[in-house]
């Protein structure tokens, strides 16, 4: 089933794919950290809180404990180990398969707030999860 | 041009993505002069950097970095190698 991004119906059958993902599992078995993607409609620069959608991950382990939306406007987000910035456009690249992670973060087309080293000793794990990113199929438009 | 694969340790990681981008873009600002930075790869589970180089000398290398990035991913090993296409051996190449 496809889900348009971002939605509650993204991050629900994005949750499940991590938990039943053998490979995920095993590839970040070790990670530990919260995660709130911040999903903005236009540029980083001209982005403002109020069109701000937010998507909570609590990744723990090589399992998702918990994973939530939060529209734009809907207070209540967890404060994360780590907030990934980007616009609505470029995260949908990235799931697309059009933009490289790596190739992302280098140009700051994915802000990344928190332990930037913590994150390139697990660049594996980062990687992994955005295969299975992939795998919740997109609505589009 | 002799072509080089540079291994570096890596001893510390950058603090943000500013620093790491700052420092990798000063090393590409450097890296286009004799000595040309052509790709890496990082290995997360060797804790190693591996990158391709074309320049005239090992020396012509070792002037692009700084004294800071030499402390942050010391060089293990500068191999002067033979770049080898699969695709050569494919029939009709």
């Amino acid at each position: 089933m496809a889900h348009a991004f971002p939605s509650a119906g993204w991050v629900e059958a994005l949750v499940a794919v991590l938990n039943e993902d053998e490979r995920y599992a095993q590839v970040a078995r070790a990670w530990e950290g919260d995660i709130v993607f911040e999903v903005s409609p236009q540029g980083a620069a001209e982005k403002d809180g109020a069109t701000i959608d937010r998507i909570y991950l609590d990744l723990w382990h090589g399992k998702c404990r918990r994973g939530a939306f939060y529209p734009a406007g809907t207070p209540g987000a967890p404060s994360p180990a780590f907030t990934m910035v980007a616009t609505r456009g470029n995260l949908v690249r990235i799931l697309s398969g059009e933009l490289d992670p790596m190739q992302a973060m280098l140009t700051r087309k994915l802000q990344v707030h928190g332990n930037m080293g913590y994150v390139l000793r697990n660049v594996p794990v980062v990687l992994d999860f955005v295969r299975c990113c992939r795998r919740v199929e997109l609505a589009v438009g | 041009m002799p072509r080089y694969l540079v291994t570096h340790r890596i001893a510390a990681m950058p603090d943000n993505q500013d620093e790491w981008i700052r420092d990798w873009g000063g090393l590409r600002q450097r890296a286009q002069g004799d000595a040309r930075w052509l790709a890496s790869w990082y290995s997360a589970e060797a804790n190693r950097l591996y990158c391709e180089w074309d320049a005239p000398s090992r020396e012509a290398i070792a002037v692009c970095f700084t004294p800071v990035e030499r402390e942050m991913a010391p060089i293990v090993s500068v191999e002067e190698v033979v770049h080898v296409d699969p695709a050569w051996l494919d029939p009709g190449s």
